[in-house]
């Protein structure tokens, strides 16, 4: 995480983190013309726009959340650039040729470029998670699944039927799994580098 | 790593460590760069998996706000209210019946004309079968009589005993609205409108008649889109949208 100053445009991520309605409608208001007048420009329309900033907003949600986001840029910036890129993006795999727009990352001053650089690789990382996830066995899904929705291990055991210290045990293995997974990865030895 | 890595990893964040044990985790982490990339890949899925399952609830709560919003906005820019119109006009008859007839009862209370013409506020009860606090019915009383000058203070006495009654915080807030007390009213409704509760969207037409009488067009619309469309309030609502085109 940088240790550069917090943006005061802060407020419009910790706002999305708290599904505050006022702030979200804002946001709407101010900085959604813009994303939905490029996208028009560039061979989509207004409904795809919407769903593009929908996206959008999820992973900076999800990252506020997991992550604790902090904002070094103003929003406006942060937010128009990861709608720009994210469809260009989907642009270019439309058309089968999937590849990374450089061009106005390089453009964006510093602290705007690392700022949607982090996101996106966080939204990278998530679907990777996932998708890793989903390729796990049954039984540690299963018991990941218990284990993150029931409030405690003793719950998880005996919803699974084994016993504390054996579920205990199989958690920590199964996300150990996860990140062996992970971490062999092509997508993830990508992110390092 | 090894399958014992994973189980220590575990142990440390449950804090099931003893403290040598943890002193010398914490000193592995600084001295093994691998060791520690191992145990931040493992918070980090921990991490996910835990806003992945734990908090759904709340990331679909979050995602229906996002497709209301983003409806709302663009029908906006699109043709606005005549769908609406055709869905409620019932709705939107008896809304109108109403602001007719309590304005012209109103009339003598308000002077901003646009104002007057939408605040409508019901009769409230505070007061349950068996409960008999004085201090409640004096309150209801007061407000009922349109003495908001004598209803503050005594919801604020109320609010004492039970600071997170919502339906004294929103009775407060009208009564400061009628008193001309904004900055009041608007530190009430900011919460009140943004935090679930059975007056939530009641909070929002209320909030936005305040802003309506301290003419802030702009404010009012925005609170207004917030209402939704299953909301009794929904056909006041648009119809004060429309109003402010």
């Amino acid at each position: 995480m940088s240790a550069s100053k917090v943006h005061e445009d802060q407020k419009y991520i910790d706002a999305l983190a708290q599904n505050n309605s006022f702030v979200i409608q804002s946001i709407y208001d101010k900085f959604a013309p813009k994303v939905i007048g490029f996208v028009c420009k560039n061979n989509g329309d207004s409904d795809q726009a919407q769903d593009l900033i929908q996206e959008v907003l999820l992973v900076i949600y999800d990252q506020a959340k997991t992550k604790n986001l902090q904002l070094t840029c103003p929003f406006d910036a942060y937010f128009f650039l990861l709608c720009k890129r994210k469809w260009l993006n989907i642009l270019k795999k439309s058309s089968l040729n999937e590849v990374t727009i450089n061009e106005e990352i390089v453009s964006a001053n510093e602290p705007v470029q690392e700022s949607v650089l982090e996101t996106e690789h966080f939204e990278t990382k998530q679907s990777l998670y996932e998708k890793m996830f989903q390729n796990l066995g049954d039984a540690c899904k299963e018991l990941l699944t218990k284990s993150f929705q029931l409030d405690s291990m003793e719950e998880v055991a005996k919803a699974l039927n084994v016993t504390y210290g054996y579920a205990r045990k199989k958690k920590s293995l199964c996300i150990g799994q996860l990140t062996k997974m992970i971490q062999e990865s092509l997508v993830y030895q990508n992110l390092k580098t | 790593m090894e399958d014992h890595h994973y189980i220590l990893f575990e142990d440390y964040i449950s804090q099931s460590l003893g403290n040598s044990e943890k002193e010398a985790f914490e000193k592995r982490l600084e001295e093994d760069a691998e060791f520690r990339e191992a145990f931040d890949l493992y918070k980090e899925t921990s991490a996910f998996l835990e806003h992945k399952f734990s908090d759904t609830t709340e990331r679909d709560a979050f995602k229906e706000n996002l497709s209301k919003i983003s409806r709302a906005s663009s029908d906006d820019t699109k043709v606005p209210s005549k769908k609406i119109r055709l869905l409620h006009p019932w709705k939107l008859a008896v809304a109108a019946s109403i602001v007719v007839i309590v304005g012209f009862f109103y009339a003598q209370w308000f002077t901003t004309p646009v104002y007057q013409d939408f605040a409508d506020y019901p009769q409230i009860s505070l007061t349950v079968r068996g409960d008999s606090s004085q201090a409640k019915a004096e309150a209801e009383n007061a407000f009922n009589a349109q003495n908001y000058k004598e209803a503050i203070p005594l919801f604020k006495t109320l609010l004492e005993t039970e600071p997170e009654n919502t339906e004294i915080q929103l009775y407060l807030a009208v009564a400061f609205v009628e008193q001309d007390a904004f900055a009041e009213a608007d530190t009430l409704f900011d919460e009140l409108i943004n935090e679930p509760s059975a007056y939530l969207n009641q909070a929002r037409w209320y909030a936005a008649l305040s802003k309506l009488k301290q003419q802030k067009l702009k404010e009012t619309e925005a609170i207004l889109r917030l209402i939704p469309q299953e909301a009794e309030e929904y056909p006041q609502a648009q119809k004060l949208l429309k109003k402010l085109k």
